[in-house]
């Protein structure tokens, strides 16, 4: 069945992440709706029953009453097949259903909470059982959702499943379904406070000379925001995202700092619509180690594919 | 940007002793040196002069001039420790002389002709530091644009202690300290990562210890570099009073795996 192509919505509403365990990806799922809960969000969980189970565990270690917020219809936990089976005949996903079934979701639990954010791995399901063109029509569907409805959306699949060179262009198809792809080891970041936060751009040339003057950009901006305190992993990270610009992607490229409370979001946006991979280099290796040092310094890092380009952004906090 | 003049020349030598002079085309090489000779010998030392040829010639202010190609590594590679002990047995002959030590103008033209590469020459320079210091010479090596690529230049400007003649300042420079310790001052990243790799590679194989007090930055390839160096040396490394954020990144980076030989301390102050 054809699907209207879905664009990504705004940045950090529709986030994906490849998780290599289900630890990993119930922490994830965790702080993502323990965050939403806290902030006295709804939350929709669309999950296996072995993930759903993780993440009400994840979400009351973290704190919050999940009986309370069922109760209150601010926490929906839903099967993942049987969601999936709401919307789907013999053609595939059907979007008139897909708007009823998971569009009536969204609006339902927008009248309990503040704001709706949801957890899906229908996509993911559809993946492993082989059935990719079904994996991204229903990302396309998300996205065409968010068109009428509010809600930030987080994706997740097993790095396993999505791994290897045979699936390379299906799996830049999923990163371009999304606004950001979330790093490994990342928090999940949300922006609901889109345009609020203080934020300051320059261009640099396609050099490594001009790191230093990237740095020098990156330090004065924080002196003036009061947050010199974390010049040393600031000036880290922008060094490391500024490197592969200029080495992978021998593009110009631009920084841009966005102040967001006491921390701030670095993003280095460059010509290269390749997506950065972090290497996963055997400690005595030789080898690029920037983003996992970026991930090692950063409370959250992704990406964003650009059409002519990509942001690479991390977040530094004390 | 003005070109600098003679007694810019004289000035940053009498202040530092081993100095890198970036000369461009069009600058006058015969008058600048012709200076720093007349000041040399003012103070009473002696006036010696290398460059490519300068077997043959002897520019009228030099005491004594040569082509350390030709005279002492006989055309063969550049060998440090060579150079080295022709310059303690140098500085002890004009001492025996009567001089009060030396005073070097070379133009490091003649190193082409030993076949080094840039990180050589950095290496050659770094440990020339230290034995410029120890005889409490003058050394002013000349580098000529013409010569070198902008990259190649960067590189020996980050192995002397001070410059005149260049546009850009070294972004880093890592420099003799006390006998076994170097300092390293400024920003390390991967515009100059190659530099420095040769250079902490050459401080690294006889000395045990960096003063990182003035690093302000090092990336990623710069600690790459760093780690490489030591675990080569293969003996106790100290690096001193690096940032706590130096620290953090070392084992974040597993830096310390790499080349566990290596401690980071911290002096009290």
């Amino acid at each position: 069945m054809a699907v209207a192509a879905g664009l990504p919505v705004e940045p950090h509403r529709h986030l994906v992440s490849f998780y290599d365990s289900d630890g990993e990806l119930a922490a994830l799922a965790g702080a993502f709706l323990a965050d939403g809960l806290r902030a006295g969000e709804a939350a929709v969980v669309v999950a296996t029953p072995e993930h759903a189970a993780a993440f009400e565990a994840a979400v009351a270690g973290a704190g919050v009453d999940t009986a309370a917020a069922v109760a209150a219809g601010r926490l929906v936990m839903l099967d993942a097949d049987e969601t999936l089976a709401r919307f789907t005949g013999p053609d595939g996903a059907d979007p008139a259903l897909f708007d009823a079934v998971i569009g009536g979701l969204v609006r339902g639990a927008a009248a309990r909470g503040s704001a709706v954010r949801v957890f899906g791995e229908m996509v993911a399901l559809l993946w492993e059982r082989g059935d990719v063109v079904g994996a991204l029509d229903v990302e396309a569907l998300w996205n065409a959702l968010s068109g009428h409805a509010d809600f930030t959306l987080l994706c997740a699949y097993p790095s396993a499943a999505v791994a290897g060179g045979e699936r390379a262009a299906d799996l830049e198809h999923v990163c371009r379904l999304h606004s950001d792809v979330l790093g490994s080891g990342s928090r999940p970041v949300v922006d609901a406070r889109l345009g609020d936060g203080e934020s300051a751009e320059r261009a640099f040339g396609a050099s490594p000379d001009t790191l230093r003057h990237a740095r020098a950009f990156v330090a004065s901006t924080l002196d003036e925001w009061g947050l010199y305190a974390l010049v040393d992993d600031c000036q880290l990270v922008v060094t490391e995202l500024a490197v592969n610009a200029v080495t992978h992607a021998g593009s110009e490229f631009a920084v841009v700092l966005t102040r967001d409370g006491d921390g701030v979001r670095i993003a280095v946006r460059d010509g290269d619509v390749r997506a950065p991979r972090l290497r996963r280099a055997a400690w005595t290796a030789e080898g690029g180690r920037g983003l996992s040092m970026v991930a090692a310094v950063s409370s959250a890092w992704g990406h964003r594919l650009l059409d002519s380009g990509k942001v690479v952004w991390a977040e530094v906090r004390a | 940007m003005s070109r600098p003049t003679s007694r810019d020349a004289v000035r940053v030598t009498r202040e530092a002793g081993h100095v890198c002079w970036v000369v461009e085309d069009g600058d006058d090489y015969a008058a600048v040196m012709d200076a720093l000779f007349a000041d040399g010998a003012s103070a009473g030392r002696k006036c010696v002069a290398f460059g490519p040829g300068f077997d043959a010639t002897r520019p009228p202010a030099a005491a004594i001039a040569a082509d350390p190609a030709v005279a002492f590594l006989r055309g063969g590679a550049l060998e440090p420790a060579t150079m080295f002990a022709m310059f303690r047995e140098q500085d002890a002959l004009a001492r025996s002389e009567g001089y009060d030590g030396l005073c070097v103008v070379a133009d490091m033209d003649w190193v082409g002709a030993t076949g080094a590469t840039a990180g050589d020459v950095v290496a050659f320079e770094l440990l020339l530091d230290a034995v410029v210091k120890e005889l409490a010479a003058h050394v002013v090596c000349a580098y000529r644009r013409s010569t070198h690529a902008d990259r190649d230049v960067l590189g020996v400007l980050c192995v002397h202690p001070a410059a005149f003649g260049a546009a850009e300042e070294a972004p880093f420079t890592l420099v003799a300290a006390e006998p076994g310790c170097w300092r390293l001052s400024g920003e390390v990243d991967l515009a100059t990562a190659s530099a420095f790799g040769a250079a902490v590679g050459a401080a690294l194989a006889g000395g045990t210890a960096i003063d990182a007090t003035a690093l302000t930055f090092i990336d990623v390839a710069g600690l790459r570099a760093l780690a490489k160096a030591a675990k080569a040396a293969a003996h106790p490394v100290e690096i001193r009073n690096a940032r706590p954020a130096v620290g953090r990144w070392w084992s974040a980076g597993h830096f310390d795996l790499v080349a566990p030989n290596v401690t980071l301390t911290r002096r009290a102050s």
